[in-house]
Order: C-alpha cells, then sequence, then structure tokens
C-alpha cells in the first residue's frame, strides 16, 4: 500500500517508506542513512539493522568515523555490502 | 575543518566502551542524539569520540546497558585551561596579546599611493606629513576628506583623489593631469609678452649659413653668409619706420629661427693596443672553482653581526654585495636585513689587441657618435677620419663636414634711435 502511494506521489522512498540509503564512495567510504542500529560491530565486519532486514558490511580496519541519529560513516577497506532477510 | 575547530573549543573525549551489549549502549546514544566519532573496536572493547555535553547525558544509558566506560583520553580548550589554570603569566601573555592586536589595529602602520606618475610617494607623504597624517596615527584620527581636499588644494596637476583606509593602511589613488604641462606653457607665453624680454639669436660657431627661416625678428645675415662666433643672426630689435622711411623706433620681440649652417667638427678617438684583462684566481684544492670569499651578515639598524671575512691578501678583487629587507605583508619594512658580501680576487694579465679589432672597436665608436648626431639634427655630408694605429695606440682622426643647426637665444640689447623723430609722428605708429 505504502509502496504505491510512494511510486503514484513520486515521493522519494527513503523519505515515506523508510528505506535505507546507502552511499559508498570507491572501497574505502560507506554514508548508511535511515537505520535502526548496529548490531554488530568488530573491525571486520558491521551489521546493521534497517527496516528492510540487516546489511552485512565485511572489509578490514572498519571504522565508524561518526554515529548520529539521521547517518553514519563507515571507513576502511570494504569488501562486501550484503542485504540479508 | 571548522567543525574541528568547534570540537577543539567546546572539548571532547576519547572513551573506552565495554561490556556485553556495548551495541546497545551505542543505539542508545544515537536515540537520545549524542553524536559519536571516531569509533572503532579495541579488541573487546570500543573506543569513540564523545562531546563533553554529551558525556554528561550518558549516565543513565550507562546504567540501563550495564557497560563499563572509561575515560582515555581529554582534548580541546576546556581541558588545555583547565590544566594550566595556576600559570597566570601565561593567561597574562595572551591576554596582552589580544589587547596589543587590538590596539595596533587602531593606528595607521603605512600609506600606499596609486597612480601618482610626476610625483614620488616621499613628496607625497613630506606633504602630507605637513598637515599631520603619517604612519603611526590614529585610524580615528584620519579624516579621508580633508586628505582628499589638502592633496587636491597643494597640486593643481592632480585631478583625483581618493582617499581610504583599508586594514591599518590608508590607501590614497591619484589621477594626474598629464596635459597640464602644455595647457601651462601659453599661459606662461603670454605673461612673459607683457614685459617682454627681447632676445637675439647669435651664432655658436664659425659656419657658412646654408638656409635660415625667421618666424619672428629680423634676419641680419642671408644663405651663404661667413659667420663668426659671437655674430648677432637675428635681431631681436624690430625697427619701425614713419611714412619717409625713417625707422623712428624700435619694438622689442624674443626672436625665433631655423638657421642651418655648414661646418666642420674635428673627431679623435684613441684606442689603446694593450689591455688589462681580468682572470679569476682558480682555487687548487677545488679545482674549475675560482677563489672566492664571502661573508654574511644580519643587519638590525646599525647593529650587525657577520659571519665569515671577505679580508683577504690579493692585490685585486672585486666586491659584490647585496641585502635584502625583512618586510611584513606588502609594504611594512622592518628594520631587519639579510645581506651578503663576496670577494672574488683576480689577476691582471697583458694583453695586445689585433689590428682588425682596433679598428673594429674604433669605426664602431665612430659609427656610434655619427648616429649621435643625426639624432641632433646634424646631417653629415662629408668625412675624412682615418684610423693609424702607432706603436702604443691605435688613432681615429679626421673632421666631418657636416649641416647643423646654429644659433643660442641671448638677451638683446636696445640700439638707440639714430634719427631723432618727431613726437607726433611716434603717436601716430
Amino acid at each position: 500500500m505504502k509502496n504505491r502511494i510512494a511510486e503514484a506521489s513520486e515521493l522519494p522512498k527513503d523519505v515515506v517508506m523508510g528505506q535505507p540509503v546507502i552511499t559508498a564512495m570507491g572501497r574505502t567510504e560507506l554514508t548508511i542513512e535511515n537505520y535502526r542500529g548496529i548490531t554488530e560491530y568488530t573491525d571486520v565486519l558491521i551489521r546493521i539493522q534497517t527496516k528492510i532486514g540487516q546489511i552485512r558490511i565485511t572489509g578490514k580496519k572498519l571504522k565508524v568515523e561518526y554515529y548520529t541519529n539521521d547517518d553514519m560513516k563507515l571507513t576502511g577497506q570494504i569488501e562486501t555490502i550484503e542485504y540479508q532477510q | 575543518m571548522i567543525f574541528k575547530i568547534l570540537q577543539y573549543i567546546r572539548g571532547y573525549l576519547l572513551i573506552r566502551v565495554t561490556g556485553y551489549s556495548a551495541e546497545r549502549f551505542l543505539n542508545a546514544c544515537r536515540y537520545r542524539g549524542i553524536r559519536l566519532w571516531n569509533m572503532r573496536p579495541c579488541g573487546n572493547a570500543y573506543e569513540m569520540n564523545i562531546s563533553i555535553r554529551g558525556f554528561r547525558k550518558i549516565k543513565p544509558i550507562v546504567r540501563k546497558t550495564g557497560v563499563r566506560v572509561v575515560i582515555v583520553q581529554r582534548s580541546g580548550l576546556p581541558f588545555f585551561l583547565y590544566r594550566y589554570r595556576r600559570r597566570k603569566l601565561f593567561f597574562a601573555g595572551a591576554a596582552l596579546f589580544f589587547i596589543l592586536i587590538y590596539t595596533l589595529s587602531r593606528f595607521i602602520w603605512s600609506i600606499d599611493f596609486r597612480g601618482n606618475l610626476t610625483r614620488t610617494d616621499e613628496t607625497l607623504l613630506e606633504f602630507l606629513k605637513e598637515r599631520e597624517v603619517a604612519s603611526g596615527m590614529r585610524i580615528s584620527d584620519v579624516d579621508c576628506g580633508r586628505i582628499v581636499k589638502d592633496i587636491r588644494k597643494e597640486y593643481d596637476d592632480i585631478i583625483w583623489v581618493s582617499a581610504s583606509v583599508e586594514g591599518t593602511k590608508l590607501i590614497i589613488q591619484i589621477k594626474e593631469n598629464q596635459d597640464v604641462i602644455k595647457e601651462a606653457e601659453p599661459e606662461n607665453e603670454e605673461e612673459a609678452d607683457k614685459t617682454i624680454q627681447p632676445e637675439d639669436i647669435v651664432a655658436d660657431r664659425d659656419c657658412v649659413v646654408k638656409s635660415i627661416i625667421t618666424r619672428k625678428g629680423v634676419p641680419r645675415i642671408a644663405e651663404g653668409t661667413e659667420i663668426k662666433t659671437g655674430d648677432i643672426l637675428v635681431s631681436g630689435q624690430v625697427p619701425v619706420n614713419n611714412d619717409a622711411g625713417e625707422t623712428i623706433g624700435y619694438q622689442p620681440q624674443v626672436s625665433d629661427a631655423d638657421i642651418l649652417g655648414q661646418t666642420t667638427v674635428s673627431y679623435e678617438d684613441r684606442e689603446s693596443i694593450t689591455y688589462e684583462e681580468k682572470k679569476e684566481i682558480i682555487n687548487e684544492c677545488r679545482s674549475e672553482a675560482p677563489v672566492e670569499k664571502r661573508e654574511y651578515y644580519v643587519r638590525i639598524g646599525d647593529w650587525r653581526i657577520c659571519f665569515g671575512e671577505i679580508k683577504n691578501k690579493y692585490e685585486h678583487f672585486e666586491q659584490y654585495s647585496s641585502e635584502k629587507r625583512l618586510k611584513l605583508f606588502d609594504n611594512f619594512y622592518l628594520p631587519i636585513s639579510f645581506g651578503e658580501k663576496r670577494a672574488v680576487p683576480y689577476t691582471v694579465l697583458e694583453k695586445k689587441r689585433e689590428k682588425k679589432e682596433l679598428q673594429r672597436i674604433l669605426s664602431g665608436r665612430f659609427s656610434q657618435y655619427c648616429e649621435d648626431l643625426e639624432k641632433k639634427g646634424v646631417e653629415i655630408i662629408g668625412n675624412d677620419v682615418k684610423i693609424y694605429t702607432g706603436f702604443q695606440n691605435a688613432e681615429a682622426k679626421g673632421t666631418l663636414t657636416v649641416i647643423m643647426p646654429v644659433g643660442t637665444k641671448r638677451p638683446s640689447q636696445p640700439i638707440e634711435i639714430t634719427a631723432p623723430a618727431d613726437e607726433n609722428e611716434q603717436s601716430g605708429e
């Protein structure tokens, strides 16, 4: 239902449906918006809870540059970005 | 960058969070809007930065999530000030710094002129100093309008002036009137007419007159006349004749004429066959490099510190020196200069010139001389300059036949009227 409204009104889905926005810059920087929280965090794996499920980011020397209510920024050598239900 | 400066001013902590549900702690912080940054896992713990304000709010979160929080490092201005709170002189110094900066920025430290082409900065500075405008004065005392008026009043050829204060610099922009000299001349001439000083043109050398064009005055000579130095060529006393053709008076005039005369000019030039050549003394220890002595110095006012010395035992040496003055910004010169002195000794070698080279030097100089003459408006119609080489010298000797402008102006002597004239006739002029 919400999806339809979003499509009909041509509003951005991240605003209407709270979909996460992932912006990757090369392989070293990643910004994530619209998330619920971190479920696991080590320097090789970060699991982030979002509305559509978990996002798994693996890599090396992963570091959270900042962590605020709106967005978070990851840096490090990123290897994979996975979606899990 | 600005964010980092703000962080530093507000102060922040590096904390280590340990415990079973450290992630919960992170999420709770996020939920309460506490900003965390530079987070990194560190064994079983996490290290992260948190602002002082944020840190004050985390107590309930810590209790709720059951984590342990340890402060690892305190950074930022509040901690810095707290650590050095007992250093009174430091704070006094910092306060003094701000006071000084503020006080010094209340004064004019340099005056910059732009657009002045005919007057030097020094002249204008001198003038402004008389009007009590100089570097070192208070900015609040600067009256730009008055400066502009004063400059306009003093200098007629300055047609536009703008004065403005930029920081601690007084900028004075000037527009000069380039035509003023041309305009001023006719005025002077008119003034001169009222009290006319009659002038003759007299010969300044012996010559034969080739052409004469008189604009004012009475020519005393004609084409082809041979004249001697001191002869009057054009008289400034213009005769006034009556109806009978008798001269009854003389009208004074500043004579003006173009007179060309043919004359001979002797030319003589000499060049020595031998000449001295300087040769740098090569250092035997370091081949190729010439012997050289250097001295560096720092000069503060009249006081100077030297490093090294250029004194040497050689008979001949060339000395070079250069100096550079320190300045702040564009034109705030400090009384500190750095300099270098260099002495390069040399030996004198006596050498002889070839005949061809001598000829080349002498004829080169002669043609330069001819060119200079032509630039002055002298026409060369004949020359018999020859080069002679002797034992010691080579000479270029001879005469040039030239046509050149002759005549210089000289105050005219009034001529007494030989035939006395009637009063009535004089009034009928």
